[in-house]
Parts: structure tokens; C-alpha cells; sequence
């Protein structure tokens, strides 16, 4: 079998090293318009801000790919996909052939406001390369402009902000990190954004960036040196226009990461995902740990042994600045009326803990300032098991994996 | 292969094992000395309480380990030769998804360096610390076959 | 591991060695066995970092900073450590002060002429000490100046409000300091109760305040409950004098009754010397087929009859069980303190008989014979007479007594060490003052086998000797020296030129045998007496003290003591504070500032030899000589 995959990251390499795990001898190539080897893009703010060098970035050693004997095609865009004969084609006009076919191109970013044209200093930080265009713009500019309140949009504000740049953050919602947070943290964490510096503009609408600044609809207007957009992500499904291949936000795949077709799968930031943690909510998940789950799911199946991906939820860990924030599954319930909620909130020291349930269910998570054990906690969303013998103990200082015992739990081999 | 296997029962919540995992990971290896180090050494297993039993655990170094998927950095990696989860605090960092996905609870974090820690097995060691310091025999290095027939001959005892 | 490396490791005496490896032949656990089996200790022990002071504990204190950082009362790290320490200084003190009340209670029976055999062997001493305490001896019989020194003496016990009497032997400097400081001692019995009030939940919770009360405590024990046990101990059993003997386990005898005294108080080893010469018994141990009697100390209480009548000493604390391991000991007659409950059990492996006397320490497997006062030497020749009976069950081949025994000369009580400078402290005054003699060092307490048997008291005396430092001491230290051939004046040639000089004019050994461990008390008189012959404080004098390898609460009462009197001292194992960096600091650093003198902590006896010599001559140079 001749596996072809799309995408050098998280998903792709993770396909192709669970295939040549089972399968020693079939041809695997993995095409990537990009030219670096496999590096992490959710290092580009610490890259941005030297945190990370460039080969910190880099995930794998020089001879991985000929250890793991995988043709690579890198600088290489795919074009076009003809499924009904299991070709592609990239843009240098090569046909390649495929048995089975792995879209793994990711999510690129939405740039959904009106730019002047031809101006040089408006960004984006998808790839290394944007990342070492935006580094290098820092280095001339006083002052700095994000678009975008979430997650990726203020990772990227406080890089530039620890590089000396005057920082402004534009976020469409009151709140900061509208997915992920409440507003009691957000509020927080805007307190530690703007305790170190960075303008925050919450509930404003860009109508228009220019090469000085950014014009809002309610007709301020933010001066700056640099823009940087990082206002939510669109997958990279170009490729795949005109073909059969079921299409909604993202890619439609099954929980063996296969699309309608046959021979063709997908996986990562591409594919419209399900909530499993409620109402069969469909959306893009794009964070780094999915991608690599579905990619192993994906490989595993292409190379002939059926694995199930066990279910989408949203999860997302950051620092910013010293505050640690973790937020886990569904942590808006704004209209859900059967939902509970348990908070401990330390003002003073900025610890603030929520736990969303249903029934005996956990369904959300969000911690800031204090994330110690959040891990057990996630496992308890994930795996949707009876909380009740527990649920007071869930955020008591001494709470951790001890506290699980009471609630069966199927491996435990390691426990006499 | 050996693993840390814990007899839940026998722990009584001593916690000498967290102490001797930060004298084993303190530079000075003395436990005295180790209280004037900066940083000073973090403990990599946890005496947890739960459902009136104390329970010490340390990284379970899983397979398809949760916390190796979620590291964006690369620092959390597997070691095919020793079979565990290995972590590089050079390349650390500290996002702290780790942290978030490890059901078990024991990656911590070394704050001011925002680096994760973890336990390392002892890999240097013929047995690790912690193990070496359990006074009751409630940490266990032994192998799966081992701890079978313990388990074993503890439920015919109980007939 | 190598059997015999092992009993070198453990100890480096050769008497000693020789036991243990017959214990590792026999499969005999000892101390540094069950030591072993306690690996490793719990570090929130070593810390002093657990309280189980209520009932809400036990709560510990992560000494690292992510765990709690707090008790349940809120009790922190300074608090608890503080605590742990004042309880321990106070069962110390408590230790020391109920063998002085034992020795007073002695007294005054016999001087009410209701004790079954003692009577009162230095009249001159008497009558020093009732002047002291301003009791009338003009025209009055001994037992009548006695009845009232022991009654003055059983009430510094009780009192109230101080001050005791012999606290007022220190330099008024020192004493007007304790006074400032809240600290100068109301009572002893006092001090220990109201240590253990403020220790109790929710009471003291200054760490600062919790220490101070520690040095007060310390100090009704070295200038009350300890002087006092050993002043009324010289009235009742004479004042020591310089006196020959032997030391260390081949004191024992292969052909006769052997009989150990261990423990501390020399009411009982008095008389059971005095019964072992009795014609009866000594009829009876022929007849058992013995060759005699023999009795040998090991302890305090072994050395308070080796410096009143030579008897032989078999060995220091850690000997205990070794010398049961010889498998010739008949009988092992014990009173109090640093007994180890291993003994009934390890007893049982041969025909030894352990048998206990006081009514405050029984152990279970031992043989109880209860002594009392009364009828003293009457039980004593019963005790006596159960180990002679026991000689025909004595196994001729399971005896292994080792050959080591030294000559040693001991007994230098502050009167015998001025009566040997020919009447007053002069010659040794300006000895010091000429530099012949560069200080004096009292090294003190127990072994500890978490430290190689006996190492570091050598080696930590012969630093000394070398380097021209007198040194004095009592205890297991002593009997360290004396196995070692230290309290002999030969050892002189061992001492650097000038201690060597001043040693041979006086024909005194360089290492000074005052006694047992209440009998530090002697080297506090002695300081005080040197401090005021120059008018200086204690704590301006080239002097230090040492505890090379302590282990019991009452050497942290000493050491507390100690300092609490003005003497820099040296500890050769880390006692249980340094989860405080607070009380740490204090006892280290501020105790200078607060009370002119502080502990240092030094495993490493050649370094603490250093840091003591560093700190004499710094005093030498502050005194301008
Ligand atoms: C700035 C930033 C910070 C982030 N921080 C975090 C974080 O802290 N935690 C977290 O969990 N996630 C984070 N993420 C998200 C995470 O990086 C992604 O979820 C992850 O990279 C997805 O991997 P993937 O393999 O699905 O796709 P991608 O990593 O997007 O890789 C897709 C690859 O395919 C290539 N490609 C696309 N189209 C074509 C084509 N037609 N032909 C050839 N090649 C093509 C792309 O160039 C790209 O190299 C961050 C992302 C960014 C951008
Ligand atoms: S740290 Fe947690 S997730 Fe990672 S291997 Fe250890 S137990 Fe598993
Ligand atoms: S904290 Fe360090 S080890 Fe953990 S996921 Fe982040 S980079 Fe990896």
C-alpha cells in the first residue's frame, strides 16, 4: 500500500510513524509546501519572543525521515486531489499517486477584515516563516497590534510585549479568551495583561488596517508600527474543491478518521470535529494533542489495524506571564439550564477554580493561577465517569488521583 | 521489565518517599543541604489521600503516554530503550499541557524556571529513591509477573 | 559485605570490633543493626518538622515549600521546631534532675539514719555547700547539717521563685544577663512544667520566646537538678579523687562472677560494690565454682563508682549489649536512663541475667528486684547473690571475652584538679595566660552509632591535646578516653609541647576525668571559678565545649546549658532543627548577640577541632593574652 501524506506537523508526522510501526516495507511520502522538517507551530510565540531558537523548534533529528524510510516532498503544494484516480497534483505539476491518502494540511488564518493593499506591515503566524517576518519587524517597531482575544491572539500580545513592543489587543467579545474563559477570568487575566503592559480593547470591530494603525468601527483609531491578525482559523481544504469529499467546517470524518471516500483520511486542525461532551456540537479543535491522537488513529487505520479516535472535547494550557491557565471541555453554559457550577475564587491571589457539571458528570473545567492535578481532572471529562462519591473533594487542596479510587477505574494493574 | 508498583494498603502516609525524591533530585543529594538549594529540588511523587487510604504515586510512564502527545516542545518524549517517559527541561516551555492531560496528576512544575518535573525512575539508580525509602514496602520495584503472584497469594491468604 | 569491615566501620575500638563480628557470627542484632533496619529515618523527624503535640495532628510541615506550610492549629515550621526542641530540653533536664532529687532523697534519709547503709563520706564538702546555702554547721553533727542541706536541696525543686542557690556560682555578669534576659531559673521542677504548658496547643508560638524558655529550663537542670546530684553525691560517697583503674571489656572475667552495674544514679552501684566484697557472697560464688566476684560499670553510673573506688569500667553506651554478647556476664544490674529495651531479648541468647531496680524503669523480660533506700545494701546483696547463683549456668563455650583493657587514672573533681595545682587554680590560670595552655574544653555525652563508635570523641580530643587545649570531660566521652589510654599522664606525650610541660610538672594526664554526665556540672563550677579569678563573664573565657556524638534529650539539655552559661559548643550530630531556618539561625547566630556564646554543628571532628581552636584563640585574643 502506498501511503501519501499532506502535512508535515503534528497530525501528518503522527500518521507516519504509527504506520511504519505496523507496516516496515510500504512506500509513506509526506508532502509539505513548507521547507523546514517537522517543527512545532505552537512554539512560534516563544520563537517570537527567543524564548525557543529555531532548532528548538524542530521535533525530530535531521535523519528521522531516513530512519523512518519516508520519502519527504517539502516546498511542495498539492493542489488539486483526484480521487477517482487515487492521484494528486502539486503546483510544480507533478502527479503523484496514492493508496490511501492522509489530509493533514491544518487550519490556515482567517483574515476576515478589510486591509489596505500593499502595505508590509500586517502579519499572520501560521508558519515559521510568518513567525521570522514578525521577529523581524519587532525589531523596528515601537508599537504593536494583535487581532484577535484568543488564545493564539494573546500568546502572540505578550511575545511582542516581552520583546519591549508597546502592545494593544483587539478582541471581538467583552471577554478575553471568549472559548475558554468566564468572565470572572477573563477579567482576571485582563488584569494581568494590563499589569504588564499591554493595552487591552475588548468588544471592538476592525473595519480597517492601514500601514499606521488600525481603524475600529466605533472610530478610534489604534497607531501602530505592526499588525498581527490571529483571529480564529480556517482548514486548508483548497485541494480538495470540487471532489466528493464531505465538507463542513472542516473535513467530515469518521472515528477512523476516514472521510466519505474510501482511500482518502484526515486529521488535525483540518477536520470539523464533534463534541462528544454535548449536543453533538460541531467545530474545528485546533490544538496540538488532538492532532496528534487523530494522526495516530488515522495511520493506524490506513496501515490495516482499526483503532476508534475516542472523541473530540476543547482543552487548552497556557502561561501568561506568571499566571497558568487551563481550561478544559465546555466552560460556557450561558442558556443550559441542567448544568451546576462550583467555583473558588482567591482574589487576592488570583486563584480562580470552576467545575462545570451535569448530574454526576464533569463536563468543564477552568483553572487559573493554580493548575496542580487539573490532569486528573481532564481525565474525569474525558472519560464522562460518576463523579458523585467525589464531587465535594473535586477541588479541595488535597485533591488528586488518591481521591479516583473510590470510582472504578479499569487499568490499575500497577496497584497491588 | 521492572516498574514501581504501589500496595496501597501499606502506605501510612509517612511521605518520606517525597522527601527522598528531592534529596535525589537536589544537586547536594543530602537532605540537609538540599534545604539551602535554589531552586530547591521538587518532589516527583505524590502522597495522596483518597477514600480513607493514602496513596503515593509518581508518573506512571504510560504508553501512548498523554502528556508525550501533548508537549509542544518536543521535551516530553518516549525512550523506546528504557520504556519510559523522559523529560527535557532544556527544551521545556512550560505551557503546562501536561499538566493538563495527565490523568494521574504527577507532572509538577518548577515555577520560577517554568520548567514541568517529573519522575525520572531513578534511571541512575538501581532502585529509585523513593522506593528505597518507603518504610513499609507500600512502593514496590518489581515486575508485572512478581507482583501477580504477590496479589495472588494474598487473595488465596484471604479464602 | 565483608563481616569484618563491617565491625570496623561500626566502631574503631578493637574490643568493641571483636563483639561485633561474634554478634554477626552468632546472627545477633545490635544497635547499628536495628540503625540499619531503621534506614532510612523519616526526615520530618530529622527536621524536627512533625508535631504530635494535639490530637488534630499529626501535622509536618513540608520543609520544600509545596506542601503544607502550616499545622492544623496553624503551628508553623518555626513554631514546631521550637516546640520539639523545648520538649526535648525539658525531658533532659527532667533526666538529670530526678536522678539529683534520687541523690537528695538519699540523703536525707541517711541523715535521718533511715537508710540501709550508706553514710555521709565527706564532711568537708558538707560543710562547704551548708555554707553556701547559709545553713548553720557550728556545733550541729553531721546528720543534722546534712537533713538540712538535703531539705534546701529537695526545695530548689520546688521553688518558686528562685533563685538556685548554685545558679549564683556563675559570674554575677552571667547571672545579672540571665536576669535581663527573663531567663535565670525559678525552680526546676517549674521550668520543666511550665516547658511543658507552653509547648502544649496554643500556648507559647514565638519561636524566640519558646528558645529562651529552653536556655531557662537547661539551666535549672546544669545549675540546679545536675549540681545538685553531684555535689550531695560527693557529700554522700566522698568527693572524687585521681584514682587508677581499668577500662573497656577485657575488664571482665573469665573465672568470676561478673557483674555489670549500667545506667546512671550511684545509689545503687555504691552498694553493690560494697555488697560484692561482702565474705558471704564471696563464700557463695567459690561455691558456685567461681573465682570471686567481679564488678565493672558501663554507663554513668559505672563511672561514678570507677572514680570513687577504681572500679573497673567495662565499657561506654554502646558497649551495652557487647558485653552480654562476651557470654560471661552473670548479672546486669540496671537503675535509669540509656538502657536499651533490647537488652531482656538479647539476654535470653545467653544466661545473663538483666536485672532491673528502679521503680520508674522496668523491662519487660527482665528480672525486677526493687531497690530502695531503705534497705539498700540488704537488697543489694540480693541482686548480688541472684548473679552469683547464676554462674553455674554460665557456657564456658560461648565465652568470648575480648583481651583489650587500659590503665587509665580518673576522678578529677574541681577539688582534686585544685589540690593537683597544689591548692588553688593559679598554675592553671597562668598556664592559660602564659599560652602553654591555650583553653579548655569540656567534650561530653553518648555515642551514637549513626557515628563510627568512639571515632569522633578521639579524634576530636587528640585534635586538641595536639594543640596544647586541655581537655575535661565526663560521660561516654570519658570512658572513650580511657579505653583509649587518654586519661593516663603517658598520654601527655600525645599533647603538644606546652600542655605536654604543664601535664608532667603536675604528673595529670591531658584529658581530665570529671565524671558522669550530671557531672558536667563540675566543669560549669569550674568555669565559673576560673571566670571569676580573672573578673571576666564565662563567655570571655578560652573555653568551649563539645558532644561529639550525642544522642539523648539530656545532652540537648547540656548543650543548651552550656551555651546558656556562655560556652561556645560544638555538636558532632545535627540535632532536629534545621526545618526552622528561623530557630536554626538563632541557635547559631543570634545566641551570640542574646547570650555571648552559640552552637555550631561539625560531623567531621577534625573540623570541629578547628572551628574550637579558631574560637579560643579569638577569645585569647579579646582578653589580650
Ligand atoms: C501561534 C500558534 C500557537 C499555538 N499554540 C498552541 C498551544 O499552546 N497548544 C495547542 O494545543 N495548540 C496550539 N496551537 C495549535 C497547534 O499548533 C495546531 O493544533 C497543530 O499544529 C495542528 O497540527 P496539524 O498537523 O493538524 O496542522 P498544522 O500544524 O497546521 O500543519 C499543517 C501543515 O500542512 C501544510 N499544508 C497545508 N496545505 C497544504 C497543501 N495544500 N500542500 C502542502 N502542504 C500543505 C501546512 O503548511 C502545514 O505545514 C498553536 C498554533 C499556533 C499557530
Ligand atoms: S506523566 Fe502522566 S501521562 Fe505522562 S507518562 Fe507519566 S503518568 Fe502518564
Ligand atoms: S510544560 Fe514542558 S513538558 Fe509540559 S507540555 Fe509544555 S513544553 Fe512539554
Amino acid at each position: 500500500m502506498n501511503h501519501v501524506i499532506i502535512g508535515n506537523s503534528a497530525a501528518g508526522v503522527s500518521a507516519a510513524e504509527t504506520i511504519r510501526v505496523i507496516d516496515r516495507s510500504s512506500p509513506i511520502t509526506i508532502i509539505s509546501d513548507e521547507l523546514h522538517t517537522f517543527y512545532s507551530k505552537s512554539l512560534i510565540p516563544d520563537f517570537i519572543s527567543g524564548k525557543a531558537s529555531l532548532e528548538k523548534t524542530y521535533l525530530r533529528t535531521d535523519t528521522f525521515y531516513k530512519e523512518m524510510d519516508i520519502n519527504t516532498l517539502f516546498g511542495e503544494k498539492v493542489d488539486k486531489v483526484y480521487p477517482g484516480k487515487n492521484t494528486l497534483a502539486l503546483s510544480s505539476g507533478q502527479e503523484i499517486e496514492y493508496g490511501k491518502l492522509l489530509v493533514a494540511t491544518g487550519a490556515g488564518p482567517r483574515v476576515s477584515v478589510d486591509i489596505d493593499t500593499g502595505i508590509e506591515n500586517f502579519f499572520t503566524a501560521r508558519t515559521i516563516e510568518d513567525a521570522q517576518a514578525v521577529k523581524e519587524a519587532a525589531l523596528q517597531a515601537r508599537r504593536a497590534t494583535v487581532i484577535g482575544a484568543g488564545l493564539i491572539g494573546l500568546k502572540l500580545a505578550a511575545a511582542l510585549n516581552s520583546l519591549g513592543l508597546e502592545v494593544t489587543v483587539l478582541g471581538k467579545y467583552e471577554i478575553l479568551l471568549p472559548r475558554v474563559m468566564d468572565s470572572t477570568a477573563g477579567e482576571i487575566l485582563r488584569e494581568v495583561f494590563e499589569g504588564n503592559g499591554v493595552n487591552v480593547l475588548t468588544g471592538v470591530k476592525v473595519s480597517r488596517v492601514s500601514s499606521d494603525g488600525v481603524r475600529l468601527s466605533d472610530g478610534q483609531y489604534v497607531a501602530s508600527d505592526m499588525v498581527v491578525m490571529a483571529a480564529g482559523v480556517k482548514p486548508n481544504i483548497d485541494m480538495l474543491e470540487g471532489t466528493e469529499v464531505e465538507i463542513g467546517g472542516g473535513i467530515v470524518a469518521d472515528s477512523q478518521m476516514r472521510t466519505n471516500l474510501e482511500d482518502i483520511y484526515a486529521a488535525g486542525d483540518v477536520v470539523e470535529d464533534i463534541d462528544f461532551l454535548g449536543g453533538g456540537r460541531r467545530f474545528i479543535n485546533p490544538i496540538w494533542p488532538k492532532a496528534v491522537l487523530q494522526g495516530r488513529i488515522a495511520g493506524s487505520n490506513m496501515a490495516g489495524i482499526k483503532r476508534n479516535f475516542p472523541g473530540s472535547m476543547m482543552m487548552n494550557s497556557v502561561q501568561f506571564f506568571d499566571t497558568p491557565l487551563i481550561s478544559v471541555g465546555i466552560v460556557l453554559h450561558e442558556g443550559c439550564d441542567y448544568h451546576e457550577e462550583v467555583i473558588r475564587y482567591n482574589k487576592k491571589e488570583k486563584v480562580y477554580k470552576k467545575l462545570i457539571f451535569e448530574k454526576d458528570r464533569l463536563k468543564g473545567a477552568i483553572f487559573l493561577g493554580e493548575i496542580d492535578k487539573a490532569g486528573v481532572i481532564t481525565n474525569l471529562i474525558r472519560e464522562q465517569r460518576d463523579i458523585a462519591p467525589i464531587k465535594e473533594r473535586l477541588l479541595s487542596k488535597s485533591f488528586g488521583y488518591g481521591n479516583i479510587l473510590k470510582v472504578p477505574v479499569a487499568d490499575r494493574a500497577w496497584i497491588v | 521489565m521492572k516498574e514501581i508498583f504501589i500496595d496501597i494498603g501499606r502506605c501510612v502516609g509517612c511521605k518520606s518517599c517525597e522527601l527522598a525524591c528531592r534529596v535525589e533530585h537536589s544537586r547536594s543529594k543530602n537532605l540537609f543541604a538540599a534545604l539551602s538549594e535554589s531552586p530547591l529540588p521538587r518532589r516527583r511523587v505524590f502522597v495522596e489521600y483518597g477514600d480513607g487510604k493514602k496513596v503515593p504515586l509518581q508518573c506512571r510512564h504510560c504508553c501512548e503516554a498523554p502528556c508525550v502527545d501533548a508537549c509542544i516542545s518536543g521535551a516530553m518524549k518516549w525512550d523506546s530503550e528504557t520504556n519510559l517517559v523522559v523529560h527535557d527541561r532544556e527544551i521545556c516551555v512550560g505551557c503546562w499541557m501536561c499538566v493538563m492531560v495527565c490523568p494521574f496528576g504527577v507532572i509538577g512544575r518548577e515555577k520560577d524556571s517554568r520548567v514541568a518535573i517529573k519522575c525520572d525512575r531513578c534511571y541512575e539508580r538501581d532502585e529509585p529513591a523513593c522506593v528505597e525509602a518507603c518504610p513499609t514496602g507500600a512502593l514496590l520495584f518489581t515486575t508485572l509477573e512478581e507482583t501477580e503472584k504477590l496479589r495472588r497469594g494474598r487473595l488465596v491468604k484471604a479464602l | 559485605m565483608d563481616v569484618k569491615d563491617r565491625a570496623s566501620e561500626r566502631s574503631v575500638d578493637t574490643a568493641s570490633q571483636i563483639m561485633l563480628r561474634e554478634a554477626e557470627r552468632q546472627g545477633i542484632d545490635t544497635a547499628w543493626d536495628r540503625l540499619e533496619a531503621q534506614q532510612p529515618q523519616c526526615g520530618f523527624g530529622e527536621l524536627g518538622l512533625c508535631c504530635r503535640n494535639c490530637n488534630m495532628g499529626p501535622c509536618r510541615i513540608d520543609p520544600f515549600g509545596e506542601g503544607p506550610d502550616q499545622g492544623v492549629c496553624g503551628a508553623t515550621a518555626d513554631i514546631i521546631v521550637a516546640r520539639n526542641l523545648l520538649r526535648m530540653i525539658a525531658a533532659g533536664a527532667a533526666a538529670h534532675s530526678d536522678h539529683g532529687r534520687d541523690i537528695t532523697h538519699a540523703l536525707l534519709l541517711t541523715a535521718e539514719g533511715k537508710s540501709g547503709g550508706y553514710e555521709i563520706k565527706d564532711t568537708a564538702k558538707l560543710n562547704a555547700l551548708a555554707a553556701e546555702y547559709g545553713i548553720d554547721t557550728e556545733g550541729r553533727n553531721k546528720e543534722e547539717v546534712a537533713g538540712d542541706l538535703a531539705r534546701a536541696a529537695y526545695a530548689e525543686f520546688g521553688n518558686q521563685e528562685g533563685p538556685i542557690r548554685f545558679t549564683r556560682r556563675a559570674p554575677s555578669k552571667r547571672v545579672e544577663l540571665w536576669r535581663k534576659l527573663g531567663i535565670d531559673p525559678r525552680g526546676v521542677d517549674r521550668e520543666i512544667v511550665e516547658a511543658m504548658h507552653r509547648t502544649h496547643i496554643g500556648v507559647d508560638n514565638d519561636y524566640v520566646n519558646l528558645i529562651l524558655h529552653g536556655l531557662r529550663t537547661a539551666l535549672s537542670d546544669g545549675w540546679g537538678g545536675s549540681t545538685i546530684a553531684t555535689e550531695l553525691s560527693d557529700v554522700l560517697f566522698g568527693t572524687p579523687k585521681p584514682i587508677k583503674s581499668m577500662a573497656n571489656l577485657g575488664v571482665l572475667s573469665s573465672d568470676k562472677v561478673n557483674i555489670i552495674i549500667h545506667g546512671h544514679e550511684p545509689t545503687l552501684s555504691e552498694m553493690i560494690v560494697a555488697a560484692a566484697d561482702d565474705a558471704d557472697l564471696i563464700a557463695l560464688a567459690k561455691e558456685k565454682g567461681a573465682n570471686g566476684i567481679n564488678i565493672a560499670g558501663i554507663c554513668c553510673t559505672g563511672t561514678e563508682v570507677l572514680m570513687r573506688h577504681g572500679t573497673p569500667i567495662a565499657g561506654n553506651f554502646l558497649q551495652q549489649e557487647l558485653a552480654i554478647i562476651t557470654g560471661a556476664v552473670e548479672a546486669m544490674v540496671v537503675d535509669v536512663q540509656c538502657i536499651m529495651p533490647a537488652l531482656p531479648d538479647l539476654a535470653g541468647c545467653f544466661h545473663t541475667k538483666i536485672i532491673s531496680t528502679s521503680p520508674k524503669a522496668k523491662f519487660p523480660g527482665a528480672t525486677h528486684i526493687e531497690f530502695h533506700e531503705d534497705k539498700a545494701f540488704d537488697i543489694a546483696k540480693e541482686i548480688v547473690k541472684a548473679a552469683v547463683e547464676n554462674y553455674p549456668a554460665r557456657n564456658a563455650a560461648k565465652v568470648k571475652i575480648p583481651d583489650e583493657k587500659m590503665e587509665c587514672m580518673v576522678g578529677f573533681s574541681v577539688e582534686a584538679i585544685v589540690n593537683a595545682l597544689g591548692g588553688s587554680l593559679d598554675p592553671l590560670l597562668d598556664a592559660i595566660k602564659s599560652g602553654a595552655v591555650k583553653g579548655v574544653v569540656g567534650i561530653v555525652g553518648c555515642n551514637n552509632p549513626k557515628i563510627q563508635h568512639d571515632y569522633a570523641h578521639l579524634n576530636l580530643v587528640k585534635e586538641l591535646i595536639k594543640n596544647d587545649v586541655l581537655v575535661i570531660n565526663t560521660g561516654c566521652n570519658a570512658i572513650a578516653c580511657a579505653k583509649a589510654g587518654l586519661l593516663l599522664p603517658e598520654a601527655a606525650d600525645q599533647a603538644g609541647d606546652g600542655l605536654k610541660a604543664v601535664c608532667r610538672s603536675l604528673g595529670i594526664p591531658p584529658v581530665l576525668h570529671m565524671g558522669s554526665c550530671v557531672d558536667i556540672s563540675r566543669i560549669l563550677t569550674a568555669c565559673a571559678a576560673i571566670a571569676n579569678a580573672l573578673g571576666v563573664d564565662i563567655s570571655d573565657l578560652p573555653v568551649a565545649g563539645a558532644a561529639p556524638e550525642w544522642m539523648s534529650e539530656k545532652a540537648v539539655s547540656i548543650g543548651t546549658y552550656v551555651v546558656a552559661s556562655g560556652i561556645y559548643t560544638v555538636l558532632g550530630a545535627v540535632p532536629p532543627v534545621l526545618g526552622s531556618a528561623n530557630v536554626t539561625a538563632l541557635l547559631t547566630e543570634g545566641a551570640e548577640d542574646l547570650i555571648g556564646a552559640k552552637f555550631a554543628v561539625e560531623v567531621d571532628p577534625f573540623k570541629a577541632a578547628k572551628l574550637i581552636l579558631d574560637h579560643i584563640m579569638a577569645k585569647r585574643e579579646a582578653l589580650g593574652i
